[in-house]
């Protein structure tokens, strides 16, 4: 099988190469038949990494220590599940994965426009190979998963990082990648406009599907990163601005940026420029993210070790940069708007804001990420930035974007009246001043908190009360009862009222994040009976355990906790040291969550007398980020749900007002 | 793997020839228009942001005079992008 897999991979670096230059000589001289090969070069691409992949997966089953990816990144211990999971575990199998998403998604591609936008595949086909044929390079003669080790194989592997068994960390990775690789392709068809000749917005159409599933990948990756530090590092945080996760958020918030401009460029013929530019920029964040991950300039937690593969994304990222930027130039003129922005006060302009707003969130923490670099490239010394300063930048951007989500649903397209605006806003500022009293009342302090959970609560009220007109008049003007006319409402207008439920459950992720400045923490020895107390909650240590199972021994804290008097629960930490990794003991926090505040107890040392020590977190509204998370997720899968082609509109029958 | 490589590579090379055995054939040289066949799972998307305009002048976040215009220009629009004949390979 191995010599399969490394042949499929050989075989696939002429064929792609093959598929790009065909494909371009057929653009430039418009022949089909050319044009029609370099798609087969697609299919034939995507069954050759198929076979590659199947190879390497099969390696990991059968425990094939003979193959060096395999022997470490797997033992005889590790578990069928992670055994398959370790395929993407380190710098080659990763690149791997990447590379058959590539083949999927151009296969995909080129079979969705078989028989439409004929004039731009040639050209998205070109940069989609072109793309492949830098992976396999890679694959082939730089980082090859199929390197096989000399001599005898042998017995055992190394085995699986024991902070990667993690059932968070199964999904984590190809979520990211599928938002990673996803996002080539909105970039395919956006370099095949330029290269086109430039002058349409039909690209904005057919990339918007790739576009928001690709966003939510990303979104869904970063956030069940997120989830797995909270649960697996044990230092009591989701977010730390690690270099990483900043190379995962940069592009999220370009694309965020690009789902909400693109639909100016769609309705009204605006932003083509900055639209074309948002994609480059978004893609080339990708290439830099994983420029970051892959080359150990920056030492992250979730960083590939040292390699040489950082000069090549670099030459790739500047390639691209090159290329993009002379064919943005080369067709400026052509890409005038249709129409300058009539007002201030508009849709338009609300969508503007929210970009520039979301732009400079991912300047930001570029800048904040590449500043070490940067330091230590000019003076020699390495200056790092931390958590404060992007709470000092990223806070007040979120809370000014939180206000623009509240706002543009309130905006119409063209130009708003202030005196319209003012009305339709009255009942969600109330609603946020009382949510501001309750929570004061509550006992929240933090002045930055409290204001961000108000804001919460006004976009909230907005979305509802966007919801509850659609259904009064959807009701007026067909008599339907509020049930069937929600119903309806939502389904002939998926995109619109998905895109609702999304910011509802971005508005609740941030009610979770606000919880940070209130977290409290208590670390203590305790013997066994003793207690102690954090917040209102009592712990009481009872003993400890030390549990030995196949692979690895578990050392175990028993306490029980009562919250005012009251027993709610016990807890149960651990440290777990797995068989020949024993000197990287992995700490298995224990929580006991509420949508009020999650006790969060970590066990930090033990003695032999049986005193253990603990660190104990109470951090507030944790539960409203992962809900928040469903939700986005709900409403994404609303918005990208295929709606039926011949959807009637209350409007379409007489053109005419409710 | 020498015979793996052999097996692709001739696999490869029937699948890459197979268009080049039915002919030549020649794209026209249109850009920016699309055909309406392509360009049909949109319908809906525009059906639903008319309606859309008539949910925001009853909000009162349009004025009757925007709402036609923005009617006659997303009408407009549309037929631009779906109309301008085939594009096509034949």
């Amino acid at each position: 099988m191995t010599a399969m897999g490394s042949s499929a991979l050989l075989v696939a670096f002429p064929v792609a190469v093959y598929g790009a230059a065909v494909s371009a000589a057929g653009g430039i001289r418009k022949r089909n038949d050319l044009v029609r090969s370099a798609e087969a070069a697609v299919y034939v691409n995507f069954l050759l990494l198929t076979a590659g992949s199947l190879a390497l997966l099969s390696a990991f089953l059968v425990r094939d220590f003979s193959v060096k990816y395999v022997y470490e990144y797997s033992s005889l211990s590790l578990s069928t599940a992670y055994s398959m999971t370790a395929f993407w575990a380190g710098q080659e199998g990763s690149l791997l994965l990447w590379m058959w998403l590539l083949s999927l998604f151009s296969a995909l591609t080129v079979y969705r426009n078989r028989n439409r936008n004929r004039h731009l595949m040639p050209w998205v086909n070109h940069v989609l190979m072109v793309n492949g044929v830098f992976f396999l390079v890679i694959l082939n003669f730089v980082t090859n998963p199929f390197t096989v080790l000399p001599g005898p194989p042998p017995a055992d592997g190394y085995g699986l990082n024991p902070l990667l068994q993690n059932p968070w960390m199964i999904w984590h990775p190809p979520a990211l990648f599928i938002g990673y690789v996803g996002l080539t392709v909105p970039f395919a068809f956006a370099l095949a406009t330029l290269l086109a000749g430039g002058d349409s917005d039909l690209w904005i159409r057919r990339t918007r599907l790739w576009t928001v599933i690709s966003w939510f990948f990303l979104g869904v990756g970063i956030l069940l990163g997120a989830e797995w530090a909270y649960v697996e590092l044990g230092w009591g945080g989701f977010w730390a601005w690690d270099p990483v996760e900043n190379a995962s958020l940069m592009p999220w918030l370009t694309a965020t940026a690009f789902l909400h401009s693109a639909m100016i460029q769609e309705r009204r013929g605006m932003m083509r420029r900055w639209n074309l530019s948002l994609v480059v920029v978004t893609y080339l964040l990708v290439l830099f993210g994983t420029f970051i991950t892959r080359s150990g300039i920056i030492s992250s937690v979730h960083a590939f070790g040292k390699s040489n593969l950082g000069a090549f994304f670099l030459c790739f990222m500047f390639v691209t940069l090159g290329f993009s930027s002379t064919l943005l130039l080369r067709n400026w003129n052509t890409l005038q708007p249709e129409r300058p922005l009539e007002s201030t006060l508009s849709r338009e302009s609300g969508f503007l804001y929210n970009n520039l707003v979301l732009t400079a969130l991912a300047v930001a923490v570029l800048w904040g990420t590449v500043l070490p670099v940067m330091t230590e490239l000019v003076t020699g010394n390495k200056v790092a930035v931390g958590r404060a300063f992007y709470d000092r930048v990223s806070v007040p951007i979120g809370i000014l974007l939180l206000a623009l989500m509240g706002l543009c649903p309130l905006l119409g397209w063209k130009r708003t009246s202030l005196s319209g605006l003012k009305r339709n806003l009255r009942t969600p500022l109330l609603a946020g001043t009382l949510a501001g009293l309750f929570l004061w009342a509550e006992g929240v302090r933090h002045g930055g908190a409290l204001f961000a959970m108000a804001l919460s609560a006004v976009v909230v009220t907005v979305i509802l009360q966007e919801f509850s007109r659609g259904v009064a008049a959807r009701g007026r003007a067909f008599g339907e009862g509020r049930g069937i006319s929600l119903v309806r409402l939502v389904l002939t207008n998926r995109r619109r009222y998905g895109g609702y439920i999304i910011h509802a459950g971005i508005a609740l992720m941030i009610v979770g994040m606000s919880g940070a400045p209130m977290t409290r923490e208590v670390s203590a020895t305790l013997r066994p009976n003793d207690s102690m107390k954090v917040g209102d909650f009592t712990l009481q240590y009872r003993h400890l355990r030390w549990i030995p199972s196949t692979d690895q021994l578990a050392v175990t804290a028993r306490l029980t906790v009562s919250k005012r008097g009251r027993p709610v629960g016990s807890l149960v930490p651990e440290r777990r040291f797995y068989s020949g990794r024993e000197d990287q003991p992995t700490n298995e926090v224990s929580i006991l969550s509420t949508w009020k505040e999650d006790l969060y107890v970590i066990l930090t040392g033990y003695y032999k007398d049986g005193r253990a020590s603990f660190r104990v977190l109470v951090n507030p509204l944790i539960a409203w980020l992962w809900a928040g998370g469903a939700v986005v997720t709900s409403g994404t899968l609303l918005a990208i749900w295929p709606g039926r082609r011949k959807d009637r509109s209350i409007g379409q029958a007489d053109g005419g007002p409710l | 793997m020498i015979t793996w490589i052999v097996l692709f590579v001739v696999l490869a090379a029937v699948a890459l020839a197979m268009p080049f055995l039915g002919g030549r054939a020649r794209t026209s040289s249109r850009t920016g228009k699309e055909t309406a066949a392509g360009d049909q799972e949109s319908e809906p998307d525009a059906v639903s942001s008319i309606q859309q305009l008539d949910l925001d002048l009853a909000a009162g976040k349009l004025s009757a005079e925007d709402h036609r215009g923005l009617i006659a220009e997303w009408t407009e629009r549309r037929g631009r992008i779906t109309g301008g004949g085939n594009d096509g390979v034949s």
